[in-house]
């Protein structure tokens, strides 16, 4: 905590004035000293240095000759497995697919990048704080209904929660409003719920692991540094399942946006 | 018309919001926690049928494996998704417990 902790205090040092005085006046209250959380400014750097990654990255995209961070972000895009971006917005959305790439990408690449920025020593995910990912739900929420607004107009896309059959619409209307407001809470709440079950999962085995370590640390420095062995070698296993757990999050997040746009632009037959 | 389309998805988006906070009832003082009692009993269910649920996944997938080995990266796809959205019902029941248990 402390490297992220020092950015975090040098931040608030700088801004919080500027923040707590912009929060006050729109009604929020925070502590002088602590106005911008840990998450935000992971958040903030994360966005920092992948946008200074693409400003890197965008001179030297070439057709002819591309280069090796060229070719791992088309990986990306387009996959042998057909677990690209492209080739799911293809799948789920089938026509007007790539007009919405911009956004599922870089929705989905954030979250990729704040799972795994856990993984860094001293780093907490931002998505293990709840309002990361209820921020990213909210804005594909938005972003859905607008693309299917835009696609059958207003009353249009309201019509299609009513279902084809119109004696049936009474009992149909309500429950996919329901239905389609809930993915905010299933979006946020299965990406918060894995990124912090996984880190609790992680420190719960490294708190279990320390236990003997530090009593025979107490009792004789020998046996104790001895047995050190088991925390420092056992967790990574947990990580490598955090690993895991965070890669897959991140195309599930993907995934469910596509597959609402694909059902909200789609024509009945 | 893009006015009017942006103020209703507005008008959506502040629905949302106007949803109270999260609150968690206060057990009585001294009495029994029956929060944590029932939350636990909730988790230990969900993780029952979460089993259940994911082991029928798992076979399905590796009896198709099974039987058409070309299929073998298509039908671990879908079974890692199958799995990865049978945890989350358990993990909902996972957040409840650290929402609600003092």
């Amino acid at each position: 905590m402390e490297h992220e902790g020092l950015i975090t205090q040098w931040l608030n040092h700088l801004l919080g004035q500027t923040v707590t005085a912009l929060l006050a006046a729109v009604g929020i209250t925070v502590e002088p000293g602590h106005a911008l959380p840990d998450h935000f400014v992971t958040a903030l750097l994360i966005l920092l240095v992948f946008g200074a990654f693409v400003l890197w990255l965008k001179p030297r995209i070439s057709s002819d000759r591309p280069g090796g961070a060229q070719q791992i972000c088309e990986f990306l895009l387009t996959n042998p497995t057909k677990f690209g971006i492209r080739d799911l917005l293809d799948d789920n959305v089938g026509h007007g697919g790539r007009e919405f790439l911009a956004m599922t990408g870089t929705v989905g690449l954030f979250v990729l990048l704040c799972n795994l920025v856990s993984v860094i020593p001293l780093f907490n995910s931002p998505t293990g704080n709840p309002s990361v990912p209820l921020a990213c739900a909210i804005i594909t929420f938005c972003y859905f209904n607008a693309m299917g607004m835009k696609h059958h107009g207003v009353l249009g896309y309201l019509k299609t929660f009513a279902g084809s059959n119109p004696f049936l619409a009474i009992l149909l209307f309500p429950v996919e409003i329901i239905s389609t407001t809930a993915r905010i809470l299933s979006l946020t709440v299965r990406l918060w719920a894995n990124m912090f079950s996984s880190e609790l999962l992680y420190g719960i085995f490294l708190g279990m692991l320390l236990m003997p370590t530090t009593y025979l640390l107490a009792k004789n420095v020998f046996f104790g540094a001895l047995s050190g062995v088991f925390p420092a070698t056992l967790p990574v296993a947990f990580i490598g399942l955090h690993i895991f757990v965070a890669v897959i999050q991140a195309f599930v997040f993907t995934v469910l946006p596509s597959v609402y746009l694909g059902m909200a632009v789609a024509e009945e037959h | 018309m893009n006015r009017k389309a942006g103020l209703v998805v507005l008008a959506l988006a502040l629905a949302t919001f106007a949803a109270p906070a999260a609150f968690a009832a206060d057990a009585p003082a001294g009495g029994t926690n029956w929060v944590a009692i029932s939350t636990a009993f909730g988790m230990a269910i969900a993780a029952a049928f979460c089993g259940i649920g994911q082991s029928r996944v798992a076979s399905a997938a590796c009896e198709g494996m099974a039987r058409n080995p070309g299929a073998a990266d298509g039908i671990r796809g879908a079974m890692i998704l199958g799995l990865v959205f049978i945890e989350t019902l358990v993990l909902f029941t996972l957040a409840m417990i650290f929402l609600n248990v003092k």
